[in-house]
């Protein structure tokens, strides 16, 4: 049992690194050989882990290979656009201004109770909202709206609405993020202020604490109903 | 860049493997067969196989053939390696039953075995196909 229970660990982390290495956008958007892979990874991880006669290595070796083929493959899609195009497949505009293109439909296999759920799914519920619609490579359908039915934006109403940041986490489950008191250009002794003034005696008791640009901060103790307070109050 | 090092290191690890694993066949199995055959040609033709010498003979093959088994296993299905010291272990019982016929149709067997081990541990064509 201890075997199994080793080579799970290593299967896992090995998987872990696997697919670290291939990026975050394999989480999301996979296209259609990044599926592929996926699929087989997860075939492959599993022989080793519970199959003793089989060495790790049977299992690690493929992993690996696969990952300096997936490596290759992106390189070279990246490089040459045909070879791209053929091994991920372009998107492919399904409605146009003339409405749906059945041909685009045949192409891709999809239904147009298909097309219809993508397009719910991105928030239009009836074709003549849309105005052009793409089947993207991994598989999503982004839509641009016809102009009267797009949403309002502070542009359109020629608003002059002043930048919002992004706010950094200073304290996250009790544990102070070190790299953002640099990004958020405060140290450990500002932190600590902030908590004196709300009369918070531990760190490991805030359950998360913000600062943005602005100097606004959010702060928030475990069990607790949130407060906000700007940079100058603690000041 | 960083993703390039990567590759280039896991490059070389599984080159390393690679030439590890045929290297590690090769000599194990070839020394397991030169072994094989040094006991094929002691005991051809010979009816009372009951001696000391060749039961040494079998000992030294066995002990090899266990050190060697334990690098294999990292490399090797451990089922494809089995049937060599099965094979081992039954000499020895034909040693000491004195079964000359027996023993010499194991030790053939194990002669197969270390050549055709090379068509299922090394690199072949039989076997990427």
């Amino acid at each position: 049992m201890l075997n199994i229970i080793a080579r799970s660990v290593i299967v896992y982390l090995l998987v872990l690194i696997v697919f670290r290495l291939m990026g975050k956008r394999q989480l999301g958007q996979m296209q259609p050989f990044e599926l592929v892979l996926t699929l087989i990874i997860a075939d492959l991880a599993t022989i080793p882990m519970a199959e003793l006669s089989v060495p790790v290595l049977h299992g690690v070796v493929p992993l690996l290979t696969l990952v300096v083929v997936h490596f290759f493959l992106t390189v070279i899609c990246k490089k040459s656009v045909k070879l791209g195009n053929f091994i991920s497949g372009k998107p492919i505009i399904v409605i146009n201004p003339d409405g749906v293109d059945y041909k685009a439909l045949e192409q891709l296999n999809i239904s147009i109770d298909d097309l219809f759920e993508s397009i719910r799914a991105a928030g239009y519920f009836s074709l003549e909202q849309v105005h052009y619609a793409i089947m993207e490579t991994n598989g999503n359908v982004n839509v641009m709206p016809k102009a009267e039915f797009s949403p309002v934006t502070n542009g359109d109403m020629k608003l002059k609405i002043e930048e919002s940041s992004l706010p950094v986490t200073l304290i996250s489950e009790g544990t102070i993020m070190k790299n953002n008191l640099a990004l958020a250009d405060v140290d450990k002794a500002f932190v600590e202020k902030v908590l004196k003034k709300k009369n918070i005696k531990k760190i490991s008791s805030v359950l998360v604490m913000t600062l943005d640009h602005s100097g606004q901060i959010y702060l928030q103790e475990k069990n607790k109903p949130y407060s906000v307070l700007t940079a100058k109050d603690v000041k | 860049m960083k993703r390039a090092i990567y590759m280039t290191i896991i490059i070389l690890f599984l080159t390393g493997i690679c030439v590890w694993e045929q290297l590690s066949v090769d000599a194990y199995l070839n020394e397991a067969k030169a072994m094989a055959v040094e006991i094929y040609d002691y005991v051809e033709g010979k009816d009372d196989i009951k001696d000391q010498v060749l039961a040494n003979m079998v000992d030294e093959l066995e002990s090899s053939w266990t050190k060697h088994e334990e690098i294999l296993c990292f490399l090797v299905n451990h089922k494809d390696m089995d049937d060599i010291a099965v094979e081992i272990v039954k000499l020895k019982e034909n040693i000491h039953n004195n079964q000359a016929d027996e023993f010499r149709a194991g030790i053939g067997l194990i002669l197969h075995f270390t050549t055709a081990y090379r068509h299922i541990m090394g690199i072949s064509l039989q076997n990427i196909l």
